[in-house]
């Protein structure tokens, strides 16, 4: 092979268009030479810089290119800045159901009075919850798509392309290239759940902090130095469905008084988006509160329990703990696909986890599977 | 335990051009790439609170960089995508994780050149920097450059490859002549 086909092979390797056959004729080629391996090493560290680089290219020169450049006449140009402006103004949303169907402008707030759809391009569909408003924003610099949820709950779905979207509201930007999110906004605070994939939350002005938010998890987004929302832990005592409202065990057989659930609540049991009626007593929550003291968002986990890991079986997806020195307690657990295993702060998977070592294992909402095992350095020394 | 800390935080800083470009040669996706480059970050910054010391810092942290790429990939659930050719990524990732073992002592007279790039990218043509600009700013695929420009994919993979190379000369120049050309 030449040197052509080897930065050819390279291209198409960084350009992400490679079949298996040039990877594998890639992998043969770097196996073998040094100055090839070089030349990547060279390649992907111009392109990490070019990356974060801003341009200064002109956007109507990008527009330019569209046309033909068969020559300065007249007519053509002012047909092209005819284009040009039809297209740039051209609404790129549209309301699907649930509000007055049509479609949207940049600037547009859609304020719903009913369950309401909205689809953006083709690429992402937003769920909006009664009384939400959502703003069409002009894509920027380095977002492809980008809404602002001025008040209320929307449920996205984006597809997972190249390019960020981005969701602004008071507080800061939840920003993805492509998953499903809920955003729940009031103006005070804001409350983001991940039902899959991962999202960045960035608060604050400017770059602002940075926090990746992944399946299964609700965070804040808060600025200034007084936190707009509580957040505690307990087991759930008991659910009022009729009047909206929990109770949680307060230790020593008490219970706590009634806290009341907000109508547009972001609910998570184990990883899953969930309504009231889902949560179960016995479940250890973490709620999150407005300054009212009503609950905004909940997450739903099962109990925890330590022990030793006795068997693994990887085909069955399931595993034995043993606890208690004397009379060891043997439990057998499922372990789902999504659970997360982790060893040494790695994650790992179900058939490379280490047996007769001790681990801490949360349990998913049921009680019979894991949601999340941990086996740390510590825990590890101590098996030996 | 916590004194390696300021000294793992030193390090990452030093290597974090390297690093993540480390990264992005295994996911090929400049935002996947910073999203888990931050992930490393984290992890890199846990382990030393745990008291990790590592001999080779940047090898270490290429370890932990793979694992995050692995768990990213398998969140996404392209674990199937990938399952199907897992042995031939992960003979991949091995020769680029050499690749950047080898270059390691080279890295610093890389990063000198590449503080020339913004000024080496201004000397292409306005064309190759449209191309540029439509590819890495606006982080189209090669397709949406072609359709943007009205070219052919090919086209635009060969001009793309050509700004790359001119790039890299123009770099070498400039760090040879102390960025004094």
């Amino acid at each position: 092979m030449n040197r052509k086909q080897d930065i050819e092979l390279l291209e198409q390797y960084l350009a992400g268009t490679a079949s298996a056959e040039e990877l594998a004729a890639l992998e043969s080629r770097l196996a073998e030479d040094a100055a090839l391996r070089a030349r990547l090493v060279e390649a992907v560290a111009i392109d990490a810089q070019l990356g974060r680089m801003q341009f200064k290219v002109p956007a109507q020169q990008r527009r330019r290119w569209l046309w033909p450049s068969v020559g300065a006449v007249a007519a053509l140009l002012l047909l092209a800045i005819g284009l040009w402006v039809f297209t740039a103004a051209r609404p790129t949303a549209e309301v699907i159901t649930g509000h007055v169907a049509g479609q949207l402008r940049y600037g547009e707030v859609v304020r719903a009075t009913t369950a309401t759809e909205l689809k953006l391009d083709e690429r992402a569909r937003v769920t909006l919850t009664p009384g939400a408003a959502l703003k069409l924003l002009r894509p920027a610099e380095g977002v492809k798509q980008q809404v602002s949820l001025e008040a209320g709950r929307a449920a996205f779905r984006v597809t997972h392309e190249p390019g960020a979207f981005r969701v602004d509201t008071a507080q800061g930007s939840i920003v993805t290239q492509g998953t499903t999110f809920l955003v729940r906004a009031d103006g005070k605070s804001t409350l983001v759940a991940v039902t899959e994939g991962r999202i960045q939350t960035i608060t604050g002005a400017g770059e602002g902090r940075r926090q990746t938010v992944s399946r299964g998890n609700l965070e804040t987004l808060s600025v200034g130095e007084t936190a707009r929302v509580r957040t505690t832990s307990a087991r759930l005592e008991r659910v009022d469905e009729v009047a909206g409202q929990i109770y949680l065990a307060k230790g020593e057989g008490r219970t706590s008084a009634p806290i009341r659930i907000a109508p547009d609540a972001l609910l998570l049991r184990d990883r899953a988006l969930a309504t009231l009626a889902e949560l179960r007593t016995g479940m250890q929550l973490k709620i999150y509160m407005d300054e009212a003291g009503d609950v905004i968002g909940a997450v739903a986990r099962g109990g925890s329990i330590a022990g030793t890991i006795t068997v693994v079986d990887a085909a069955a997806r399931t595993l034995t703990l043993v606890s208690g020195k004397e009379s060891a307690k043997r439990t057998e657990l499922r372990v789902p696909d999504d659970a997360v295993l982790m060893v040494d702060g790695q994650m790992v998977e179900l058939a490379d986890l280490p047996r007769d070592v001790a681990a801490q294992v949360q349990l998913t909402t049921d009680g019979a599977a894991v949601f999340e095992l941990t086996i740390g350095r510590i825990d590890r020394e101590r098996a030996r | 335990m916590q004194q390696n800390e300021p000294i793992v935080i030193k390090h990452l800083l030093e290597h974090r051009e390297m690093l993540f470009a480390f990264v992005l040669a295994l996911v090929r996706d400049h935002d996947a790439a910073e999203e888990i480059f931050q992930t490393v970050g984290v992890k890199v910054v846990v382990e030393a609170q745990r008291g990790t010391a590592p001999e080779d810092f940047a090898k270490w942290a290429r370890g932990i960089a793979r694992h995050c790429v692995a768990d990213y990939f398998r969140e996404r659930q392209q674990r199937q995508q990938v399952l199907a050719q897992a042995a031939l990524h992960e003979r991949l990732a091995d020769r680029i994780e050499q690749a950047f073992d080898e270059q390691h002592a080279a890295q610093e007279d890389l990063q000198h050149r590449l503080r020339h790039l913004k000024d080496c990218v201004q000397k292409l043509s306005a064309r190759a920097q449209q191309l540029l600009a439509l590819r890495y700013e606006h982080r189209l695929p090669i397709d949406d450059v072609a359709r943007e420009v009205n070219w052919t994919p090919a086209s635009v993979k060969v001009a793309l490859s050509r700004a790359r190379t001119a790039l890299a000369e123009c770099m070498k120049r400039h760090a040879a002549a102390g960025g004094a050309e």
